[in-house]
Protein backbone atom coordinates (compact mmCIF):
# COMPACT_ATOMS: atom_id res chain seq x y z
CA UNK A 1 0.00 0.00 0.00
CA UNK A 2 2.87 2.66 0.59
CA UNK A 3 4.13 1.85 -2.47
CA UNK A 4 1.00 2.35 -4.21
CA UNK A 5 0.64 5.76 -2.46
CA UNK A 6 4.27 6.86 -3.31
CA UNK A 7 3.37 5.56 -6.99
CA UNK A 8 0.36 7.71 -7.00
CA UNK A 9 1.80 10.81 -5.43
CA UNK A 10 4.95 10.25 -8.27
CA UNK A 11 1.77 10.38 -10.98
CA UNK A 12 0.45 13.37 -9.40
CA UNK A 13 3.73 14.90 -9.99
CA UNK A 14 4.51 14.00 -13.51
CA UNK A 15 0.89 15.24 -14.21
CA UNK A 16 1.85 18.61 -12.76
CA UNK A 17 4.91 18.77 -14.41
CA UNK A 18 3.05 17.90 -17.90
CA UNK A 19 0.65 20.63 -16.93
CA UNK A 20 3.67 23.23 -16.83
CA UNK A 21 4.19 22.49 -21.15
CA UNK A 22 0.46 23.04 -21.73
CA UNK A 23 0.15 23.74 -25.37
CA UNK A 24 2.73 20.31 -25.99
CA UNK A 25 0.58 18.44 -23.74
CA UNK A 26 -2.45 19.36 -25.52
CA UNK A 27 -0.86 18.86 -28.90
CA UNK A 28 0.48 15.45 -28.07
CA UNK A 29 -3.38 14.97 -27.35
CA UNK A 30 -4.17 15.86 -30.49
CA UNK A 31 -1.50 14.22 -32.40
CA UNK A 32 -2.21 10.92 -31.00
CA UNK A 33 -5.88 11.61 -31.67
CA UNK A 34 -4.41 11.79 -35.66
CA UNK A 35 -2.82 8.86 -35.03
CA UNK A 36 -5.75 6.33 -34.19
CA UNK A 37 -7.99 7.75 -37.01
CA UNK A 38 -5.12 7.03 -39.49
CA UNK A 39 -4.51 4.03 -38.09
CA UNK A 40 -8.45 3.04 -39.06
CA UNK A 41 -8.21 4.55 -42.17
CA UNK A 42 -5.29 2.04 -42.79
CA UNK A 43 -7.47 -1.24 -42.37
CA UNK A 44 -10.91 0.05 -43.84
CA UNK A 45 -8.70 0.84 -47.61
CA UNK A 46 -7.54 -2.90 -47.00
CA UNK A 47 -10.97 -4.02 -47.12
CA UNK A 48 -11.67 -2.11 -50.62
CA UNK A 49 -9.85 -4.44 -51.99
CA UNK A 50 -10.43 -7.61 -49.76
CA UNK A 51 -13.55 -8.73 -48.03
CA UNK A 52 -11.39 -10.88 -45.13
CA UNK A 53 -7.48 -11.12 -44.28
CA UNK A 54 -6.89 -14.80 -43.27
CA UNK A 55 -9.92 -15.11 -41.93
CA UNK A 56 -10.32 -11.52 -40.39
CA UNK A 57 -13.46 -9.41 -41.71
CA UNK A 58 -13.57 -5.84 -41.44
CA UNK A 59 -15.56 -5.86 -38.47
CA UNK A 60 -13.53 -8.27 -36.92
CA UNK A 61 -10.19 -6.43 -37.91
CA UNK A 62 -11.82 -3.06 -36.02
CA UNK A 63 -12.24 -5.58 -32.89
CA UNK A 64 -8.48 -6.39 -33.26
CA UNK A 65 -7.34 -2.61 -34.24
CA UNK A 66 -9.19 -1.28 -30.57
CA UNK A 67 -7.81 -3.87 -28.31
CA UNK A 68 -4.45 -3.41 -30.20
CA UNK A 69 -4.60 0.61 -29.28
CA UNK A 70 -6.05 -0.14 -25.85
CA UNK A 71 -3.05 -2.22 -25.05
CA UNK A 72 -0.37 0.04 -26.52
CA UNK A 73 -2.10 2.97 -25.29
CA UNK A 74 -2.02 1.64 -21.98
CA UNK A 75 1.65 0.77 -22.24
CA UNK A 76 2.23 4.46 -23.97
CA UNK A 77 0.63 6.29 -20.47
CA UNK A 78 1.89 3.72 -17.79
CA UNK A 79 5.27 2.64 -18.77
CA UNK A 80 6.50 4.73 -22.24
CA UNK A 81 7.77 7.38 -20.13
CA UNK A 82 9.63 5.21 -17.52
CA UNK A 83 11.49 3.82 -20.09
CA UNK A 84 12.17 6.52 -21.90
CA UNK A 85 13.85 8.39 -18.42
CA UNK A 86 15.42 5.27 -17.28
CA UNK A 87 18.25 5.48 -20.11
CA UNK A 88 18.34 9.21 -19.11
CA UNK A 89 18.84 8.05 -15.22
CA UNK A 90 21.36 5.73 -16.22
CA UNK A 91 23.45 8.15 -18.58
CA UNK A 92 23.41 10.55 -15.87
CA UNK A 93 24.12 8.58 -12.58
CA UNK A 94 20.37 9.84 -11.24
CA UNK A 95 19.41 6.21 -10.77
CA UNK A 96 21.86 5.99 -7.31
CA UNK A 97 19.93 8.35 -5.72
CA UNK A 98 16.66 6.18 -6.43
CA UNK A 99 18.61 3.22 -5.52
CA UNK A 100 19.32 4.72 -2.44
CA UNK A 101 15.72 5.17 -1.57
CA UNK A 102 13.57 2.53 0.90
CA UNK A 103 11.33 1.94 -1.69
CA UNK A 104 10.74 -0.79 -4.37
CA UNK A 105 13.15 0.03 -6.90
CA UNK A 106 11.25 -2.67 -9.79
CA UNK A 107 8.19 -0.58 -9.35
CA UNK A 108 9.43 3.34 -9.17
CA UNK A 109 12.21 2.76 -12.08
CA UNK A 110 8.71 0.88 -14.13
CA UNK A 111 6.02 3.59 -12.96
CA UNK A 112 7.55 6.70 -11.28
CA UNK A 113 6.31 8.46 -14.76
CA UNK A 114 3.01 8.34 -15.89
CA UNK A 115 2.11 10.39 -19.39
CA UNK A 116 -1.38 11.16 -20.45
CA UNK A 117 -0.75 12.02 -24.05
CA UNK A 118 -3.05 8.83 -24.78
CA UNK A 119 -5.90 8.95 -22.54
CA UNK A 120 -7.74 10.30 -26.16
CA UNK A 121 -6.13 6.64 -27.55
CA UNK A 122 -8.37 4.59 -24.66
CA UNK A 123 -11.22 6.83 -25.27
CA UNK A 124 -11.34 6.21 -28.35
CA UNK A 125 -10.51 2.07 -28.39
CA UNK A 126 -13.48 1.84 -25.67
CA UNK A 127 -15.62 3.65 -28.12
CA UNK A 128 -14.47 1.83 -31.16
CA UNK A 129 -14.98 -1.16 -29.10
CA UNK A 130 -18.65 -0.41 -27.32
CA UNK A 131 -19.97 0.28 -30.72
CA UNK A 132 -18.35 -3.63 -32.24
CA UNK A 133 -20.26 -4.37 -29.02
CA UNK A 134 -23.26 -2.61 -29.92
CA UNK A 135 -23.10 -3.87 -33.70
CA UNK A 136 -23.28 -7.58 -32.28
CA UNK A 137 -19.73 -8.22 -33.66
CA UNK A 138 -18.39 -8.54 -30.08
CA UNK A 139 -19.98 -11.49 -28.28
CA UNK A 140 -20.70 -11.12 -25.18
CA UNK A 141 -20.66 -14.18 -22.52
CA UNK A 142 -19.74 -14.36 -19.66
CA UNK A 143 -17.18 -17.07 -20.38
CA UNK A 144 -16.13 -14.93 -23.75
CA UNK A 145 -15.50 -11.57 -21.25
CA UNK A 146 -13.40 -13.91 -18.55
CA UNK A 147 -11.18 -14.81 -21.49
CA UNK A 148 -10.76 -11.64 -22.44
CA UNK A 149 -10.48 -10.29 -19.13
CA UNK A 150 -7.62 -13.17 -18.50
CA UNK A 151 -6.10 -11.98 -22.12
CA UNK A 152 -5.78 -8.40 -21.15
CA UNK A 153 -3.86 -8.93 -18.14
CA UNK A 154 -1.65 -11.92 -19.97
CA UNK A 155 -0.94 -8.97 -22.48
CA UNK A 156 -0.13 -6.37 -20.41
CA UNK A 157 2.09 -8.82 -18.31
CA UNK A 158 4.30 -9.69 -21.59
CA UNK A 159 4.49 -6.46 -22.48
CA UNK A 160 5.58 -5.35 -19.17
CA UNK A 161 8.15 -8.38 -19.04
CA UNK A 162 9.82 -7.26 -21.69
CA UNK A 163 9.77 -3.56 -20.87
CA UNK A 164 11.60 -4.89 -18.07
CA UNK A 165 13.90 -6.97 -19.75
CA UNK A 166 14.61 -3.63 -21.54
CA UNK A 167 15.28 -1.68 -18.27
CA UNK A 168 17.55 -3.99 -16.90
CA UNK A 169 19.80 -4.29 -20.26
CA UNK A 170 20.03 -0.43 -20.19
CA UNK A 171 21.45 -0.70 -16.95
CA UNK A 172 23.59 -3.51 -17.85
CA UNK A 173 25.06 -1.94 -21.07
CA UNK A 174 25.49 1.22 -19.38
CA UNK A 175 23.67 3.11 -22.33
CA UNK A 176 21.01 1.33 -24.35
CA UNK A 177 19.45 4.31 -26.45
CA UNK A 178 16.12 3.50 -28.74
CA UNK A 179 14.72 0.98 -26.08
CA UNK A 180 11.19 2.02 -27.04
CA UNK A 181 12.03 1.20 -30.71
CA UNK A 182 12.96 -2.21 -29.66
CA UNK A 183 9.47 -2.13 -28.27
CA UNK A 184 7.57 -0.52 -30.50
CA UNK A 185 9.04 -3.20 -33.02
CA UNK A 186 7.28 -5.89 -31.48
CA UNK A 187 4.08 -3.87 -31.60
CA UNK A 188 3.90 -3.27 -34.81
CA UNK A 189 3.95 -7.22 -35.33
CA UNK A 190 1.08 -7.15 -32.90
CA UNK A 191 -0.82 -5.21 -34.83
CA UNK A 192 -2.07 -7.18 -37.62
CA UNK A 193 -3.78 -11.16 -36.55
CA UNK A 194 -1.37 -13.84 -36.51
CA UNK A 195 -3.35 -15.80 -38.55
CA UNK A 196 -1.83 -13.96 -41.75
CA UNK A 197 1.64 -15.45 -41.11
CA UNK A 198 2.78 -18.75 -42.64
CA UNK A 199 2.56 -21.32 -39.58
CA UNK A 200 6.10 -21.82 -38.51
CA UNK A 201 6.19 -17.89 -37.70
CA UNK A 202 2.87 -18.13 -36.05
CA UNK A 203 4.09 -21.05 -34.37
CA UNK A 204 6.89 -18.62 -32.92
CA UNK A 205 4.70 -15.61 -32.27
CA UNK A 206 2.64 -18.71 -29.70
CA UNK A 207 5.80 -19.78 -28.26
CA UNK A 208 9.16 -18.15 -28.40
CA UNK A 209 8.39 -14.82 -29.39
CA UNK A 210 4.72 -14.85 -27.50
CA UNK A 211 3.25 -11.84 -29.53
CA UNK A 212 -0.08 -13.70 -30.28
CA UNK A 213 -1.00 -13.18 -26.44
CA UNK A 214 -0.85 -9.54 -27.13
CA UNK A 215 -3.77 -8.71 -29.36
CA UNK A 216 -4.81 -11.43 -31.40
CA UNK A 217 -5.77 -13.61 -28.49
CA UNK A 218 -7.77 -11.06 -26.41
CA UNK A 219 -9.42 -10.12 -30.16
CA UNK A 220 -10.28 -13.37 -30.50
CA UNK A 221 -11.98 -13.95 -26.96
CA UNK A 222 -14.23 -10.99 -28.06
CA UNK A 223 -15.47 -12.64 -31.04
CA UNK A 224 -15.82 -15.49 -29.24
CA UNK A 225 -13.74 -17.23 -30.81
CA UNK A 226 -10.68 -18.47 -28.65
CA UNK A 227 -9.52 -21.37 -27.22
CA UNK A 228 -9.67 -21.17 -23.46
CA UNK A 229 -6.81 -23.31 -23.32
CA UNK A 230 -4.62 -21.18 -25.21
CA UNK A 231 -5.63 -18.37 -22.90
CA UNK A 232 -4.43 -20.00 -20.08
CA UNK A 233 -1.20 -21.15 -21.58
CA UNK A 234 -0.51 -17.03 -22.29
CA UNK A 235 -1.41 -16.16 -18.64
CA UNK A 236 0.90 -18.98 -17.63
CA UNK A 237 3.41 -17.76 -19.71
CA UNK A 238 2.90 -13.74 -18.99
CA UNK A 239 2.94 -14.99 -15.42
CA UNK A 240 6.74 -16.44 -15.85
CA UNK A 241 7.72 -13.80 -17.42
CA UNK A 242 7.27 -11.44 -15.46
CA UNK A 243 9.12 -13.70 -12.60
CA UNK A 244 12.14 -14.05 -14.98
CA UNK A 245 12.62 -10.45 -15.60
CA UNK A 246 11.93 -9.51 -11.79
CA UNK A 247 14.39 -11.51 -10.69
CA UNK A 248 16.76 -10.38 -13.48
CA UNK A 249 16.10 -6.90 -12.42
CA UNK A 250 17.30 -7.72 -8.81
CA UNK A 251 20.46 -9.56 -10.44
CA UNK A 252 21.01 -6.48 -12.21
CA UNK A 253 20.72 -3.78 -9.28
CA UNK A 254 23.17 -6.62 -7.97
CA UNK A 255 26.16 -6.11 -10.54
CA UNK A 256 24.65 -2.03 -11.13
CA UNK A 257 28.59 -0.43 -11.23
CA UNK A 258 27.02 3.22 -11.33
CA UNK A 259 27.94 6.15 -13.40
CA UNK A 260 31.32 7.66 -12.31
CA UNK A 261 33.46 7.20 -9.17
CA UNK B 1 18.91 -3.99 14.68
CA UNK B 2 19.01 -0.26 13.45
CA UNK B 3 17.92 0.90 17.24
CA UNK B 4 20.91 -0.54 19.05
CA UNK B 5 23.88 1.45 19.51
CA UNK B 6 27.02 0.55 17.74
CA UNK B 7 30.48 1.26 18.65
CA UNK B 8 31.48 2.38 14.74
CA UNK B 9 28.41 3.61 12.58
CA UNK B 10 30.81 2.95 9.61
CA UNK B 11 33.26 -0.41 9.98
CA UNK B 12 34.94 -1.79 6.62
CA UNK B 13 37.40 -4.71 6.59
CA UNK B 14 39.32 -5.55 3.63
CA UNK B 15 37.24 -3.96 1.51
CA UNK B 16 37.69 -4.19 -1.70
CA UNK B 17 36.61 -3.18 -5.31
CA UNK B 18 37.26 -4.04 -8.51
CA UNK B 19 35.87 -2.38 -11.79
CA UNK B 20 36.57 -4.09 -15.48
CA UNK B 21 37.18 -1.37 -17.64
CA UNK B 22 37.26 -1.72 -21.68
CA UNK B 23 40.57 -0.60 -23.50
CA UNK B 24 40.58 1.29 -26.81
CA UNK B 25 42.87 2.27 -28.75
CA UNK B 26 43.65 5.27 -31.42
CA UNK B 27 42.13 4.74 -34.40
CA UNK B 28 39.74 3.26 -37.02
CA UNK B 29 40.96 -0.26 -37.21
CA UNK B 30 41.87 -0.60 -33.59
CA UNK B 31 38.20 0.48 -32.82
CA UNK B 32 37.07 -2.35 -35.23
CA UNK B 33 39.28 -4.61 -33.84
CA UNK B 34 37.87 -3.52 -30.45
CA UNK B 35 34.37 -3.98 -31.88
CA UNK B 36 34.83 -7.98 -32.33
CA UNK B 37 37.54 -8.54 -29.57
CA UNK B 38 37.25 -6.03 -26.82
CA UNK B 39 39.86 -5.80 -24.79
CA UNK B 40 39.54 -5.08 -20.93
CA UNK B 41 41.71 -4.83 -18.18
CA UNK B 42 41.13 -4.65 -14.13
CA UNK B 43 40.93 -1.51 -12.13
CA UNK B 44 41.50 -1.70 -8.67
CA UNK B 45 38.92 1.43 -7.48
CA UNK B 46 39.56 0.60 -3.76
CA UNK B 47 42.18 -2.00 -2.24
CA UNK B 48 41.80 -3.69 1.03
CA UNK B 49 40.37 -0.38 3.21
CA UNK B 50 40.04 -0.34 6.22
CA UNK B 51 37.34 1.88 7.76
CA UNK B 52 36.30 2.56 11.74
CA UNK B 53 34.40 5.46 12.23
CA UNK B 54 32.53 6.06 15.54
CA UNK B 55 28.86 7.40 15.09
CA UNK B 56 28.39 11.07 15.38
CA UNK B 57 31.57 12.01 13.82
CA UNK B 58 32.28 14.08 11.36
CA UNK B 59 35.29 12.77 8.47
CA UNK B 60 36.76 14.26 5.44
CA UNK B 61 37.42 11.32 3.10
CA UNK B 62 40.19 13.24 0.53
CA UNK B 63 41.91 11.64 -2.79
CA UNK B 64 42.44 13.64 -6.11
CA UNK B 65 40.39 12.22 -8.58
CA UNK B 66 39.71 8.28 -9.13
CA UNK B 67 41.33 7.72 -6.00
CA UNK B 68 37.95 5.78 -4.77
CA UNK B 69 36.33 8.09 -2.78
CA UNK B 70 33.13 7.81 -4.69
CA UNK B 71 33.34 4.17 -5.21
CA UNK B 72 33.54 3.80 -1.38
CA UNK B 73 30.93 6.08 -0.80
CA UNK B 74 28.61 4.06 -3.50
CA UNK B 75 29.38 0.61 -1.30
CA UNK B 76 28.80 2.16 2.13
CA UNK B 77 25.69 3.69 1.00
CA UNK B 78 24.39 0.07 -0.53
CA UNK B 79 25.25 0.94 -4.46
CA UNK B 80 27.37 -1.10 -4.88
CA UNK B 81 28.71 -4.27 -3.93
CA UNK B 82 32.10 -5.22 -2.76
CA UNK B 83 34.21 -7.55 -4.65
CA UNK B 84 35.37 -8.97 -1.20
CA UNK B 85 35.46 -7.75 2.16
CA UNK B 86 32.93 -6.75 4.59
CA UNK B 87 31.00 -3.85 5.28
CA UNK B 88 28.49 -2.84 8.07
CA UNK B 89 26.56 0.10 8.17
CA UNK B 90 24.92 1.13 11.34
CA UNK B 91 25.31 -2.61 11.91
CA UNK B 92 23.49 -3.19 8.62
CA UNK B 93 25.12 -4.67 5.03
CA UNK B 94 24.41 -1.82 3.10
CA UNK B 95 24.10 -4.00 -0.18
CA UNK B 96 21.63 -5.61 0.81
CA UNK B 97 19.41 -2.40 0.64
CA UNK B 98 17.09 -3.21 3.96
CA UNK B 99 14.55 -0.45 4.08
CA UNK B 100 15.61 0.07 7.51
CA UNK B 101 19.12 0.75 6.64
CA UNK B 102 17.99 3.25 3.73
CA UNK B 103 15.61 5.06 6.06
CA UNK B 104 18.70 5.73 8.12
CA UNK B 105 21.31 6.98 5.36
CA UNK B 106 21.13 9.88 3.01
CA UNK B 107 23.43 10.23 -0.23
CA UNK B 108 23.87 13.44 -1.64
CA UNK B 109 25.98 14.32 -4.21
CA UNK B 110 26.58 17.64 -5.71
CA UNK B 111 26.56 16.98 -9.77
CA UNK B 112 23.08 14.61 -9.02
CA UNK B 113 19.85 15.80 -7.89
CA UNK B 114 16.74 14.53 -5.81
CA UNK B 115 14.89 17.70 -7.01
CA UNK B 116 12.18 17.52 -10.08
CA UNK B 117 13.35 19.88 -12.32
CA UNK B 118 10.04 21.02 -13.55
CA UNK B 119 8.51 20.80 -10.21
CA UNK B 120 9.07 23.01 -6.96
CA UNK B 121 10.74 21.41 -4.19
CA UNK B 122 8.00 21.76 -1.88
CA UNK B 123 6.81 18.68 -4.46
CA UNK B 124 10.14 16.98 -4.09
CA UNK B 125 9.43 17.44 -0.25
CA UNK B 126 5.89 16.05 -0.39
CA UNK B 127 7.26 12.80 -2.75
CA UNK B 128 10.09 12.16 0.19
CA UNK B 129 7.41 12.44 3.02
CA UNK B 130 5.85 9.07 1.66
CA UNK B 131 8.89 7.47 0.57
CA UNK B 132 10.21 7.91 4.41
CA UNK B 133 6.92 7.77 5.53
CA UNK B 134 6.90 10.66 7.85
CA UNK B 135 3.67 11.67 10.00
CA UNK B 136 2.28 15.13 9.64
CA UNK B 137 3.81 16.02 12.62
CA UNK B 138 7.66 15.36 12.08
CA UNK B 139 6.90 16.33 8.37
CA UNK B 140 5.57 19.72 9.13
CA UNK B 141 8.39 20.40 12.01
CA UNK B 142 11.54 19.19 9.65
CA UNK B 143 10.44 21.12 7.27
CA UNK B 144 9.79 24.22 9.35
CA UNK B 145 13.41 23.76 10.82
CA UNK B 146 15.50 22.83 7.55
CA UNK B 147 13.96 25.89 6.21
CA UNK B 148 14.88 28.45 8.69
CA UNK B 149 18.13 26.95 8.90
CA UNK B 150 18.71 26.82 5.16
CA UNK B 151 17.14 30.16 4.56
CA UNK B 152 15.05 28.48 1.90
CA UNK B 153 11.95 30.14 2.71
CA UNK B 154 11.44 32.29 -0.69
CA UNK B 155 12.90 29.18 -3.49
CA UNK B 156 10.29 27.08 -2.31
CA UNK B 157 7.42 27.75 -4.44
CA UNK B 158 9.82 28.30 -7.54
CA UNK B 159 10.53 25.65 -10.43
CA UNK B 160 13.62 23.59 -9.27
CA UNK B 161 14.98 25.27 -13.46
CA UNK B 162 14.37 28.36 -12.18
CA UNK B 163 16.51 28.68 -8.84
CA UNK B 164 20.13 29.25 -8.26
CA UNK B 165 22.59 26.84 -7.74
CA UNK B 166 23.14 28.11 -4.67
CA UNK B 167 19.56 27.83 -4.04
CA UNK B 168 18.95 24.15 -5.54
CA UNK B 169 21.69 22.71 -3.20
CA UNK B 170 20.39 24.21 -0.13
CA UNK B 171 16.86 22.85 -1.37
CA UNK B 172 18.54 19.44 -2.36
CA UNK B 173 20.36 19.09 1.19
CA UNK B 174 17.01 20.32 2.85
CA UNK B 175 15.49 17.19 0.88
CA UNK B 176 18.39 14.92 1.76
CA UNK B 177 18.19 16.10 5.26
CA UNK B 178 14.02 15.64 5.88
CA UNK B 179 13.69 11.76 7.24
CA UNK B 180 16.76 12.84 10.06
CA UNK B 181 19.32 10.13 8.43
CA UNK B 182 21.68 8.86 11.20
CA UNK B 183 24.50 8.67 8.55
CA UNK B 184 25.01 11.48 5.85
CA UNK B 185 27.16 10.74 2.88
CA UNK B 186 28.31 13.89 1.16
CA UNK B 187 29.92 13.76 -1.83
CA UNK B 188 30.80 16.87 -2.98
CA UNK B 189 28.10 19.25 -1.75
CA UNK B 190 29.79 22.66 -2.68
CA UNK B 191 31.12 21.48 -6.19
CA UNK B 192 30.68 24.82 -8.67
CA UNK B 193 28.93 27.26 -5.83
CA UNK B 194 31.18 30.48 -4.96
CA UNK B 195 33.01 30.99 -1.91
CA UNK B 196 29.97 32.82 -0.03
CA UNK B 197 27.53 29.85 -0.61
CA UNK B 198 30.26 27.50 -0.02
CA UNK B 199 30.48 29.31 3.61
CA UNK B 200 27.05 29.32 3.61
CA UNK B 201 26.51 25.46 3.20
CA UNK B 202 29.76 24.89 5.14
CA UNK B 203 28.01 26.69 8.40
CA UNK B 204 24.67 24.70 7.91
CA UNK B 205 26.36 21.39 8.14
CA UNK B 206 28.24 22.37 11.30
CA UNK B 207 24.52 23.85 12.62
CA UNK B 208 22.97 20.59 11.66
CA UNK B 209 25.79 18.39 13.27
CA UNK B 210 25.64 20.20 16.08
CA UNK B 211 21.79 19.84 16.93
CA UNK B 212 21.22 16.02 15.34
CA UNK B 213 24.66 14.80 15.14
CA UNK B 214 24.49 12.23 12.51
CA UNK B 215 27.74 10.55 11.39
CA UNK B 216 28.89 12.48 8.22
CA UNK B 217 31.04 11.48 5.58
CA UNK B 218 32.69 14.46 3.48
CA UNK B 219 34.34 14.15 0.23
CA UNK B 220 35.32 17.61 -1.79
CA UNK B 221 37.66 19.19 -3.65
CA UNK B 222 37.34 22.60 -1.36
CA UNK B 223 40.06 22.26 1.20
CA UNK B 224 37.90 24.59 2.86
CA UNK B 225 35.08 22.69 3.46
CA UNK B 226 37.50 19.84 4.94
CA UNK B 227 39.13 22.25 7.47
CA UNK B 228 35.94 23.59 8.48
CA UNK B 229 34.28 20.45 8.79
CA UNK B 230 36.21 17.66 9.83
CA UNK B 231 37.68 16.13 12.67
CA UNK B 232 39.67 13.76 11.19
CA UNK B 233 40.82 12.82 7.79
CA UNK B 234 41.23 9.88 5.36
CA UNK B 235 43.48 10.50 2.50
CA UNK B 236 43.12 7.79 0.11
CA UNK B 237 44.99 7.13 -3.14
CA UNK B 238 44.82 4.97 -5.94
CA UNK B 239 41.97 2.75 -3.72
CA UNK B 240 44.49 2.78 -0.70
CA UNK B 241 44.03 4.43 2.12
CA UNK B 242 47.37 6.84 2.56
CA UNK B 243 46.27 8.49 5.85
CA UNK B 244 43.81 8.36 8.71
CA UNK B 245 43.65 10.93 11.73
CA UNK B 246 43.77 14.26 12.81
CA UNK B 247 44.12 16.94 10.41
CA UNK B 248 46.93 18.71 12.27
CA UNK B 249 48.39 15.45 12.25
CA UNK B 250 48.38 15.44 8.69
CA UNK B 251 49.38 18.84 8.61
CA UNK B 252 52.36 18.46 10.98
CA UNK B 253 53.85 14.93 9.17
CA UNK B 254 53.98 16.83 6.38
CA UNK B 255 54.72 20.08 6.93
CA UNK B 256 56.76 20.50 10.56
CA UNK B 257 57.20 24.52 9.41
CA UNK B 258 54.45 27.07 9.91
CA UNK B 259 54.38 30.27 7.44
CA UNK B 260 54.86 33.15 9.69
CA UNK B 261 54.13 36.70 8.34
CA UNK B 262 55.66 39.94 10.13
CA UNK B 263 55.45 43.73 8.99
CA UNK B 264 57.94 45.92 10.48
CA UNK B 265 57.81 49.43 11.62
CA UNK B 266 60.62 50.14 9.60
CA UNK B 267 64.52 48.69 9.09
CA UNK B 268 65.10 45.37 7.92
CA UNK B 269 64.49 41.68 9.44
CA UNK B 270 66.92 39.13 8.91
CA UNK B 271 65.96 35.76 8.24
CA UNK B 272 68.33 33.13 9.59
CA UNK B 273 68.31 29.85 8.93
CA UNK B 274 70.02 28.93 12.42
CA UNK B 275 66.81 30.47 14.04
CA UNK B 276 64.99 27.83 11.84
CA UNK B 277 63.91 30.64 9.47
CA UNK B 278 62.96 30.03 5.65
CA UNK B 279 62.30 33.58 3.59
CA UNK B 280 59.74 32.73 1.18
CA UNK B 281 58.56 36.60 0.05
CA UNK B 282 59.34 40.11 0.69
CA UNK B 283 57.84 42.94 0.43
CA UNK B 284 59.27 46.09 1.37
CA UNK B 285 58.70 46.06 5.24
CA UNK B 286 56.35 42.75 4.67
CA UNK B 287 57.96 39.29 5.06
CA UNK B 288 56.73 35.96 4.74
CA UNK B 289 58.89 32.76 6.08
CA UNK B 290 58.91 29.23 7.00
CA UNK B 291 59.57 28.61 10.88
CA UNK B 292 59.97 25.24 11.85
CA UNK B 293 57.06 24.43 14.46
CA UNK B 294 58.62 23.85 17.38
CA UNK B 295 60.54 27.25 17.06
CA UNK B 296 57.35 29.16 16.49
CA UNK B 297 57.03 30.95 20.42
CA UNK B 298 60.42 31.57 20.34
CA UNK B 299 60.34 32.96 17.44
CA UNK B 300 57.50 35.21 17.55
CA UNK B 301 58.61 36.09 21.11
CA UNK B 302 62.16 37.27 19.79
CA UNK B 303 60.19 39.09 17.16
CA UNK B 304 57.98 41.20 19.43
CA UNK B 305 61.12 42.05 22.33
CA UNK B 306 62.85 44.03 19.46
CA UNK B 307 59.72 45.74 19.51
CA UNK B 308 59.83 46.61 16.30
CA UNK B 309 56.19 44.11 15.07
CA UNK B 310 53.76 46.15 13.32
CA UNK B 311 52.23 43.12 12.62
CA UNK B 312 52.55 39.29 12.96
CA UNK B 313 50.68 35.84 11.60
CA UNK B 314 51.33 32.90 12.12
CA UNK B 315 49.38 30.04 9.84
CA UNK B 316 49.54 26.49 8.19
CA UNK B 317 50.16 26.09 4.73
CA UNK B 318 46.95 25.82 2.57
CA UNK B 319 45.58 22.24 3.18
CA UNK B 320 45.76 22.07 -0.99
CA UNK B 321 49.52 22.54 -0.80
CA UNK B 322 49.68 19.34 1.82
CA UNK B 323 47.59 17.09 -0.02
CA UNK B 324 49.26 17.75 -3.08
CA UNK B 325 52.12 17.43 -1.53
CA UNK B 326 50.61 14.00 -0.10
CA UNK B 327 50.07 12.58 -3.56
CA UNK B 328 53.10 14.14 -5.37
CA UNK B 329 56.16 12.77 -3.12
CA UNK B 330 56.06 9.58 -4.09
CA UNK B 331 53.06 8.21 -2.54
CA UNK B 332 55.10 7.61 0.37
CA UNK B 333 52.81 7.05 3.29
CA UNK B 334 53.33 9.77 6.36
CA UNK B 335 52.53 7.16 8.83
Amino acid sequence: MRQAAIILHLWKATIIQAMEYRVSFVFAIIANFFDFVFGLLQYLIFFTAAKSIAGWDSDQMLVLYGVFMLVFALHFILLYPNLVAMGEMVNSGNLDLLLTKPVNTQLMVSFRRISLEELGSIGTAVLLLCWQLYRGVIVAEPGNILLFGVSMISSLLLIYSVFLLLICLAVIMERLENMAQLLWSMFALCRYPVDIYPDRIRYAFFSFLPVAFIATVPATALLGRASAMTVWLGFAVSISAVAACSWLWRRTIRVYTSAGG
Amino acid sequence: MSEQQHEYAICTRALNREFTVRLKAEGLIASLRNFFAPASRTVNAVNDLELLIRPGDIVGFLGPNGAGKTTTLKMLSGLLVPTSGSIEVLGYTPFNRDHAFLKSISLVMGQKQNLWWDLPPIETFAIHRRIYGLSDSEYNTRVKELIDMLEIADCLETQTRKLSLGQRMRCELAVSLLHQPQILFLDEPTIGLDILMQKKIREFLLDYHRRFKPTILLTSHYMDDVAALAQRVIVIDHGNKVFDGHLSDLTQKLHPEKIMSIVLNNGEFECKLADGCRLIHREGLHYRFLVNRSRVPEMAAKLYATGNIADLTIEDPPLEDLIGQLFTSGRQKPE
